[in-house]
Parts: structure tokens; sequence; C-alpha cells
């Protein structure tokens, strides 16, 4: 499962074949819905009537780009969509498109350079997919302006490490998709909201809390792992194969504190390897969630991950394991632990 | 052309010193076509078929580039050094295998340095490293001076052949397509040569052994891409026929005489000066080697994604078909 929700198409934007693969995935007590912006949902509900609503959240989308301009020569112009830096995108294979075009980013040969011009990252604008078109014409019939385009990387899983693409968040959405068909409340609601955009600003999230007013809400991410040479460890938010990474705050959100403890110490108690990003920086649907409504009180279980918004990430699949460990532990005994501001 | 063996050929690893399976498989093919095969001390592998008439050499490098683990630093993050004249740019977040005790997968790590002074700059050699993901456990695997390579599948979309080595695996590709399809009574030498990417020492090493009349060197050019700058060539436009010191002009004209009166579409490719291939030094074999030179125009040379028009390829092999057939009468 891990591998085709890695391997699948679903730059922000155009999230369907996403939608369609966690859809196969869903067991058959889910009530399963979408909403008018795209988000999916898949809901149990609780045996007995009850006022908890647990939202579970991750995103469909992954970073990627959009076709701007055919060029002449057959090749295509791009932009790209949610953030990534420039520096990772040459000599990349892509996909093109719905129907599985195949492209590669290319540029002029470094034999051609000049001593200056080798030096000098390559701005956007000269970068181009090529789809192997051999003019305006003949790219025109294979793809039309406003195609997605997104990183091709197969996946793989060798002893502890995964490696591939999109990782973030798929590995967020496949974590859900286990829960789910792990778990079902006695005394709640749970709904899995797989929301789209993420990566261009939380948005799909802003429209499924409004849908779901939930009691609580939990995101299932991946965050950024730096424990790579020449980063100092206050630099590194995580480390790697060092648990499942729990935020204190991040760009967007404060993390409720008490419930932060709570994951900690029901944690400690089964031995579940746990981390504390050491970094404010980065975001994610909680940012949407936690000022909805009425203020939601939220937590982020984040995988920690190796190179976030490239073709190649690198996550470790005991992290990944701890977060969905913790979360059930959690959802086990929900009213015990639910903590809201009046509680206090 | 006979695309599935290209398939395994591009991505078969055969960095420069390391083209031992390479070889392996051209002896093979060249075996099947009543080809004597013999490998020199160096690698070369030189195949001799009896003919009549003139001694043609054909020739091409069968090597490409790739990268070498240097180091292993503590953390095991491994340094590597390039072999060949790689890209940089393409190399952050690039999907590679080091080829050590067993095949490890990695990506070359990229931290974007947070001094402005580098700020758009290229990354340099010192700030690129492969993680593997294993930490110091990668040791078990992986030691210094083990090959690294692209992990970049190679594929066919549209009449176009992308994925990496191509240079210079698919000049072995349009030699080997020549000889299975073409009936010829000359007597010709092949010669894939060992170690071109970093000086040419296969081809300096094998001029001892050569004595043909004429040799026919196949390599690549530089294919027109979207950002284009002067001397690059149209890929769909014929293969490039070299002219200039690193040619026999006699022969280079004739090719393109040739080629004209056979409607064989092909370019012109004008070096005032070395052609940065095995022909510039083959050309001193024995008591000189009158040589000419096929290019193949793909684009994003020395790439995981290198790119060409199999057009260009089947036209190499009709013009290799008529000239082997007019020189060697």
């Amino acid at each position: 499962m891990i591998q085709k929700m890695s391997e699948v198409f679903g730059p922000s934007g155009y999230e369907d074949e996403v939608r369609e693969l966690i859809c196969s995935y869903l067991p058959e007590d889910c009530n399963v819905s979408t909403d008018g912006f795209g988000n999916l949902y898949a809901s149990k509900k609780g045996k007995s009537a009850s006022a908890a609503k647990v939202m579970l959240c991750a995103h469909m989308d992954e970073v990627g780009f959009i076709i701007s301009k055919i060029y002449e020569d057959g090749t295509l112009g791009f932009q790209v969509v949610g953030g990534m830096s420039t520096s990772c995108f040459l000599g990349k294979r892509v996909i093109v498109g719905r129907n599985g075009l195949r492209g590669v980013i290319g540029a002029v040969a470094v034999h051609l350079l000049s001593e200056e011009e080798k030096k000098k990252e390559i701005p956007l604008i000269k970068l181009a997919i090529d789809i192997g078109a051999r003019n305006y014409d003949e790219a025109k019939e294979m793809v039309a302006l406003g195609e997605y385009a997104a990183f091709e990387t197969a996946f793989s899983e060798t002893e502890d490490r995964f490696c591939g693409k999109a990782l973030d968040d798929r590995l967020g959405c496949c974590a859900i998709l286990e829960i789910l068909n792990r778990f079902t409340p006695e005394n709640y609601d749970l709904t899995a909201c797989f929301t789209v955009q993420e990566e261009t600003g939380v948005r799909g999230a802003i429209v499924a809390a409004r849908v779901l007013k939930p009691t609580i809400a939990f995101v299932f991410e991946t965050t950024t792992c730096n424990d790579v040479p020449n980063v100092l460890p206050q630099q590194q938010v995580t480390q790697l194969g060092q648990g499942i990474a729990l935020s204190v705050a991040d760009a967007y959100t404060l993390y409720p504190h008490k419930l932060r403890e709570q994951l900690v110490s029901l944690a400690e108690e089964d031995g579940i390897p746990v981390q504390i990003k050491n970094q404010t920086y980065g975001g994610n649907d909680c940012g949407s969630i936690s000022i909805s409504n009425d203020g939601i009180p939220v937590a982020v279980f984040s995988v920690p991950c190796r190179y976030l918004h490239t073709p190649f990430s690198i996550a470790s699949r005991s992290d990944y394991r701890a977060g969905i460990d913790l979360a059930v532990k959690f959802l086990k005994d929900l009213e015990k632990h639910v903590w809201n501001y009046s509680n206090n | 052309m006979n695309i599935e063996r290209l398939l395994t050929l591009s991505s078969m690893p055969g960095i420069s010193g390391n083209e031992e399976s390479v070889s392996a498989l051209l002896k093979t093919e060249l075996e099947k076509l009543n080809f004597s095969c013999e490998k020199d001390s160096f690698g070369n592998l030189f195949a001799h078929r009896q003919g009549s008439g003139k001694h043609i050499l054909l020739e091409a490098h069968i090597d490409q580039v790739g990268m070498m683990v240097s180091e292993i630093d503590p953390n095991g993050f491994v340094r590597f050094s390039p072999v060949g004249g790689l890209d940089l740019r393409i190399l952050p977040s690039q999907d590679i295998v080091i080829h050590g005790r067993r095949e490890v997968r990695g990506t070359i790590c990229f931290h974007p340095s947070e001094d402005p002074e580098n700020k758009d700059k290229s990354p340099s050699l010192n700030r690129l490293c492969i993680d593997t993901g294993f930490g110091i456990r990668v040791k078990e695997w992986v030691s210094v001076g083990d090959y690294i390579s692209f992990n970049t599948v190679p594929f066919v979309q549209n009449g176009r052949f992308f994925g990496p080595a191509l240079d210079n695996r698919a000049s072995v590709e349009i030699l080997l397509s020549f000889l299975e399809v073409t009936e010829t009574d000359a007597d010709l030498t092949v010669l894939f040569a060992v170690q071109e990417e970093i000086g040419h020492m296969g081809a300096l090493i094998a001029e001892s052994k050569i004595s043909a009349d004429l040799a026919i060197v196949l390599d690549v050019t530089f294919g027109q891409s979207h950002n284009d700058t002067e001397g690059t060539f149209l890929c769909g436009g014929g293969p490039a026929i070299g002219m200039g010191p690193s040619v026999a002009r006699k022969y280079a004209l004739e090719m393109i005489d040739i080629a004209t009166k056979e409607h064989i579409p092909h370019q012109v490719e004008v070096m005032g000066g070395s052609s940065g291939t095995d022909a510039w030094t083959l050309q001193l074999a024995g008591c000189g080697l009158p040589t000419v030179m096929v290019s193949l125009p793909i684009r994003y040379m020395h790439t995981p994604v290198e790119q060409f028009d199999i057009k260009d390829a089947d036209s190499a092999v009709s013009l290799l078909t008529a000239c082997v057939g007019r020189w060697s009468l």
C-alpha cells in the first residue's frame, strides 16, 4: 500500500487519482463522501450517540509542476506548484498529465557552459520538461497547457528505510488508513479527512474543519529531518529513526501543551519512541483546523523525513509505526484523555 | 536498432575502469556474428572478422561517466569523486546506486547553504554527499573505491530514447545494428574501447595493436535543447559527420557526398581542434590511421536523462552501410 500511495500521481489541484486509490483501501464500515473542494471523508460512527467528534487528517496532494508553455522546439515550460527548491529539478524524470506521459527535466549540456555559468544555479525559466516531442505541433497533440506534472521515483523499502517521492504526505494518508482498518471507536465519531491543496496553503483543511466541526483533531504528516552533514544539532528539527515527532509549535500553530504531554506519557508507558521537533518552522493542516470554529485542540504526528519536497525522500518504518501505535493507544481511551480548554 | 538491447545497455553500469559487464555482453553479441574476440589487459575488446578489400576499424567507447566512493563519514554519509566529466547541477536529490558488496540505493543529499554568498550558486562537490539512510551501518556493504551509478530507468516515447549512458551506449547499439543488418564481405575490426571519459585511455593503449586502413569512430555530439547555444545539432536532423583536424578530410568529404547522394539525413560538425573523442587519439595509431567520425546528437549529455531521436540512429546505421560498402571495395 505504501508503495502505491507513494508512486500515485497527485500534485495540488489534481488529487483525483490519490482519492481513488485511498477509496480502494478504506474499510467497508466507513461512510465515504467528498465535499465541494475535493476533500475526502471516511467516517465511523461510535456505538452510542456522542458529542465527541474526532478528526484524523492527512493531505493527499504532493508538490509538483504545472505546464505553462509549449515551446517551438516541443519542450514544455512549467511553474512550480507548492514550495520546492529549483536546485533539485535538473536531470530528473517526471510524469506529465493524466495519461502517464513521461518526461525529463533538462537544460543545456554542461560542456557548453562558460565557467561563470557552470557555477550558477539555473533559473526556472531556463528549465524545460522534455517529452520527446519534435516541435510545437507534436507537443500540442501530446499535452495541454495546465496539465500537471510530478516527479517519477520508484518506491523502495530496505531494512527500516523507505525511499521514494511524496512521502509527504502519503505516509500520513497510509497511517490513517492503517488506523481505520485496525480500530473502530466505541463511544465517539471518528472521521478521517484526506485533504486537498495543503501544499498551496493548507487550503483543504479550512473547508474540512468547517464541514466537520471536530472536537479534537490529529494530523498525520511528515516533517523536516535535517540530521545531515553541515547542519548543527540544534537546526536538525528531527532525527531519523528516533521516533515519531510531536510538535510544540511551528509557523502556523501553537500546540496545546497538555495534549502533547499526555501523548508523551502514553508513549513512555508503552515504550513507543517519540521525539520533539526542535525548530519552529514548517506548517501543516493544524494551522487551519486549530483556528477554525471556536478553536480546536490539535496534535500532529510527524514522521521525520529527509529531503522533503524533492524527488527522493527517506523515512524510517519504525518512526512511521510509532506514530500509528501512539495514535491508536490514545484513540482507544479517548474519553479518559480528552482534553479541552475548559478542563484546565 | 534493437531497442530492447539498448534499454539493457543503458541500464548496465559500466563506468570508466569498470566496464567488464558491458564488454562481456558485447563479446557475446559479436561472436554471434562470427567475430573472433580478444580483450587486452586494459579491458579493451577487439574483434576481427576476416574479409576482403580494405581493412576497416569501427570504434566506439563503452564506458560512461559516474562516481566513486571516496570517504564514508562517521555518520555514514558517503562522499564521492566524479569519474569523467559529470554535470554537477543534476546531482542534488539524484537517485543513485552504490555497487558495493551489495547494491545500495541512495540519494545525493544537498543541503541548501544558509550562507548568503553561496545562495544562487550551483552545488560544488564538497557540499554534496550520498545518503543511503542507513547511517554508519552502510559500511557493512560499501567501501572506499566502490562505483556509483545513476539509478534512472531508460524509456522510449514518441520515437525518442531517454536514459543514462547514451554517451556512448547509443553508438555501441548503432555499431551492433549495422553489423547485424548489413551483409558485407569487408575486412572488419571492431574496437570497443574503455576509459574514454577520463582521457581516451583505452584508445591510447589500443593504438599499438591497430593496423587498419581506415577507422570510423562512433560517438555522440550535442543535441540542440531548449536553451540553445552555438555548436548544437538538431535531434532528428541526422547524425553529424565530423570535419576538421580530427578527421581525414578526403574520407570525411566522401562520407558527406555518399550521405547526400543516398538521401541519408546528416549534419556536418566542424571542429577546429580536438574532437574530444577517441578519433583524435586513433589518428595517431600505427603509421597513422585515416579516421572519420559519425556522431549522434544527444541532449543533456552526461546526465541520467540523455535523449536522442531514434531516426538519427537509424540514419547512422544507413550511413555506415553505405560507406563501408563503398570503402571496402
